[in-house]
């Protein structure tokens, strides 16, 4: 990734504004995908903040699949703003919470059946499964987001959903 | 055109070409499986497009976004797009009670909502015609109870009475026919026969804790789930296999989630053997065709459910059997609740649509259906329940005894359940997001990623760095600390007796004492020293006992005391001397080491004796005597290596 921070300041209204557009899928998707509500927001603005090193370029030809992409690879890799410390010093000191915005994610945050079944895919299912269903990405976009082929996203949710619904069906009772 | 999931997929997402799309809609019409997978597929979809919807306020994103770095402080927020609320998700399953799966052959009762006239209170602000009965909520653990409101609950719906179904009773045949073919005959799975049956609308969920029953019955949910975890018919893989040569899930080439492999076609059926056909069905009493799913029965006007099942039995054949049967069993666990009256063990005879369920007795005339009761469950009563389902939920408690001379199939646990026993995830690197799955997961509904959980390896860590290094300071200690000075057990006569009596020639004992580390300063070689006289056979292995003195008639001697081993035999070469003019150095070459020399008494001619630290990996020991006067000296040794130095 070429870092471009040079020219990030004429841009950073543009990404302020898709990212505003998005901001509310983008937290609803990191909370399903990571079943957390503290970690779904330090992990958004961990992508965010990523996404803000992407060439304008990038931003303008992928539009929200960028984004998505940005928050994939935060909660894959479990990256926040800012950084949690690294090290040994972390086992004696509790870091400061991330971001602190109230968000209502009351709803979100409830378990129930669908998410229980959602938490024994493995991550790369998890979030084809959000991207197609929840936050409405065609294959293309899902193939930037999670960094494949079109063809390989296709397969990606095609199984996520077999075996989705072969969970919900054993433990929806 | 072959049945594939990945085609129909890509065909519910509307991702297909025109031409395949044609093709796929024609093959839909002709294949009935694809279709019943189609309406899962959609079903899965809506699910997972159902799940709840996060708002941030526009404080919140200006705060957010300052943090990050997009806006400054005093920027404004860039347009927000309009925000609209999703319609509540239906996440029960349609056997509680929820909107009707497509791809199930059953409608869910519509009675008890056109009854109702209050409004229900429902997480998620569900309209009224979804979920009745929802499985109970599990929240995380940062969210506080107090955010559940309670209060303001409205009361339950009246309980309504649902009319007694007016269906003619046709006239019991007195013979009963006999099938030619016994597996075909179709017997209708009846409910239990009760004797006090009041059809009762189940209670509506009104938020809240989950109540001790709803918790039970959500921990029965998932047990009898994971031990049917065998009852799983589909897999992982992209293409829909069934039917004759499918293989299994432990005969898979590929065990990934995808393959590019080319797929595994079905093999053709068999020729289909045309049989004779059934004799019509009779039923002694003709009440309508209910089955009990966790004490939620459909109403009595509600006939469609026996039509449903008869009009569509490829649906039922895909999905009635299993379900069903887990119904009967739930409904059979729940009985020592009191919720809902157990099924009398019944054999079980084949369906013709492939159902193997528990054949219920007929109704003998019910006037009233089944009440339904919830009955307080303290903490102790539900642990016995619980244990009670433990040993219900045995391999044997499912066990079908109406076939004793079939062969017993051993149970295979499915791949969820064989997942959750062996606790490990598929993928295989570590991965700090992705939650575990565990019976510790699973039953709670718990945070999945925790920071807890990643710390714990560092924990580890640094408990096993500690041990290492507390194990490495006690070994350091034993090994760095001086042995202990062995002194020889010499009893010391007196010194003026002592010393002038005459030497006997008696051996002395014999010690071996570890070297003495004494400071001191350092020893003059014997080239330095003046006056000296060198005696001694040059024998090793002595060691200095004692030191003795006391005035004789002539002299002052000093007697050395050697100790030595049986075997050795002379004396140690010594070399005694002047270094100074009051200075005396007695040397022993082949001593290891010497006992404590006591202080002299004053008004001695000799003030001193010092014993001088030896040197390392040596067997060189050098006496310091320190005298008042110069004065000659006469030093020889005794028999049983004993030194005499006598002082004029």
């Amino acid at each position: 990734m070429i870092n471009v921070s040079a020219h990030i300041a004429p841009e950073a209204r543009e990404l302020a504004a898709t990212v505003r557009e998005q901001l509310d899928d983008l937290v609803t998707y990191a909370t399903h995908l990571v079943n957390h509500q503290a970690d779904a927001v330090a992990f958004v603005a961990g992508g965010i903040h990523h996404a803000s090193r992407y060439p304008p370029a990038r931003l303008r030809v992928d539009g929200r699949a960028a984004l998505y992409r940005a928050v994939t690879r935060a909660c894959r890799h479990g990256q926040r703003f800012p950084p949690r410390p690294a090290g040994i010093g972390r086992m004696f000191r509790r870091s400061g919470t991330s971001v602190q915005v109230e968000v209502d994610t009351v709803d979100a945050g409830r378990i129930n059946t669908v998410k229980r079944a959602m938490a024994m895919l493995g991550f790369d299912r998890r979030a084809a499964l959000l991207l197609r269903d929840l936050c409405g990405l065609d294959y293309h976009e899902m193939a930037r987001a999670l960094e494949c082929s079109p063809e390989a996203a296709a397969r990606l949710v095609a199984a996520a959903r077999r075996e989705f619904g072969s969970i919900y069906r054993e433990i929806a009772l | 055109m072959r049945c594939s999931l990945l085609a129909l997929s890509s065909y519910i997402d509307a991702e297909l070409e025109v031409a395949q799309t044609g093709e796929l809609e024609a093959h839909l019409l002709a294949c009935e499986r694809c279709r019943t997978a189609v309406e899962h597929l959609r079903e899965e979809s809506e699910r997972i497009g159902a799940l709840a919807r996060v708002h941030i306020p526009d404080a919140a994103v200006h705060e957010l976004f300052s943090q990050i770095g997009l806006i400054e402080e005093g920027d404004e927020l860039p347009a927000a797009p309009p925000h609209h609320d999703r319609p509540a998700s239906v996440e029960a399953p349609p056997w509680f009670g929820a909107e009707r799966g497509r791809a199930l052959p059953w409608a869910p009762r519509g009675g008890y909502e056109s009854n109702s006239s209050e409004p229900r209170e429902l997480i998620g602000g569900r309209t009224r015609s979804v979920a009745v009965a929802e499985p109970p909520e599990l929240f995380l653990w940062e969210e506080p109870m107090e955010q559940i409101v309670t209060s303001t609950v409205p009361a339950p719906p009246p309980v309504q009475v649902a009319p007694k179904p007016a269906i003619e009773t046709p006239r019991v045949p007195e013979a009963p026919v006999v099938s030619p073919q016994p597996p075909d005959v179709v017997v209708e799975p009846q409910p239990p026969a009760v004797d006090h049956a009041v059809p009762q609308p189940p209670q509506p969920h009104t938020g809240g804790a989950p109540s001790a029953f709803q918790r039970m019955r959500d921990a029965v949910a998932v047990r009898i789930a994971l031990w049917r975890g065998a009852g799983s018919h589909l897999e992982s893989n992209v293409e829909i296999v069934s039917g004759a040569g499918a293989p299994t899930w432990n005969q898979r080439a590929h065990p990934k989630a995808w393959t590019d492999s080319p797929p595994i076609v079905v093999a053709p059926e068999p020729p289909a053997v045309e049989q004779p056909e059934p004799p019509p069905l009779v039923q002694p009493v003709a009440e309508p065709a209910v089955i009990a799913p966790s004490g939620i029965e459909p109403a009595a006007g509600d006939a469609d459910v026996a039509d449903v099942a008869a009009a569509e039995p490829s649906h039922a054949a895909l999905a009635t059997p299993e379900l069903a049967d887990i119904l009967g069993e739930v409904a059979s666990l729940a009985a020592p609740l009191g919720r809902t009256p157990a099924p009398s063990p019944a054999p079980t005879k084949r369906h013709r649509n492939g159902y193997r369920g528990p054949i219920v007795a007929p109704l003998a005339v019910p006037e009233k259906l089944p009440e339904l009761v919830e009955e307080p469950i303290d903490a102790d009563t539900l642990d016995d329940h619980l244990a009670a389902v433990d040993a219900m939920v045995a391999p044997d408690a499912f066990r079908d005894h109406t076939a004793p001379s079939a062969p017993t199939a051993p149970i295979v646990p499915g791949r969820h359940v064989r997942r959750l026993k062996s606790q490990t995830s598929e993928r295989r690197s570590w991965n700090p997001t992705q939650p575990r799955t565990g019976r510790h997961v699973l039953p709670i509904g718990g945070p999945a990623v925790a920071a807890a959980d990643r710390d714990r390896g560092l924990w580890i860590f640094a408990a096993a760095t500690a041990v290492v290094l507390i194990i490495g300071l006690l070994i350091g200690r034993t090994v760095t600390q001086p042995a202990p000075v062995a002194a020889p057990h010499v009893t010391r006569p007196h010194p003026t007796a002592q010393a002038t009596s005459i030497p006997t020639i008696a051996p002395l004992p014999v010690a071996t004492p570890a070297p003495a580390v004494v400071t001191g300063p350092a020893a003059p070689t014997p080239q330095q020293l003046t006056g000296s006289h060198t005696i001694g056979t040059g024998a090793s292995g002595f060691s200095v006992a004692d030191v003795r003195y006391g005035e004789h008639p002539n002299d002052f001697r000093l007697v050395f005391d050697l100790a030595f081993p049986a075997t050795v035999t002379g004396a140690p070469t010594t070399v005694i001397g002047y270094d100074g003019p009051t200075t005396l150095y007695v040397e022993f070459t082949g001593v290891t080491g010497t006992a404590p020399i006591e202080s002299m008494p004053p008004g001695q001619v000799v003030e001193s004796v010092t014993a001088l630290p030896m040197a390392r990996n040596t067997n060189r020991l050098v006496f310091k005597i320190t005298l008042r006067k110069n004065a000659p000296f006469d030093a020889y040794y005794l028999s049983g290596a004993r030194l005499v130095i006598d002082i004029t």
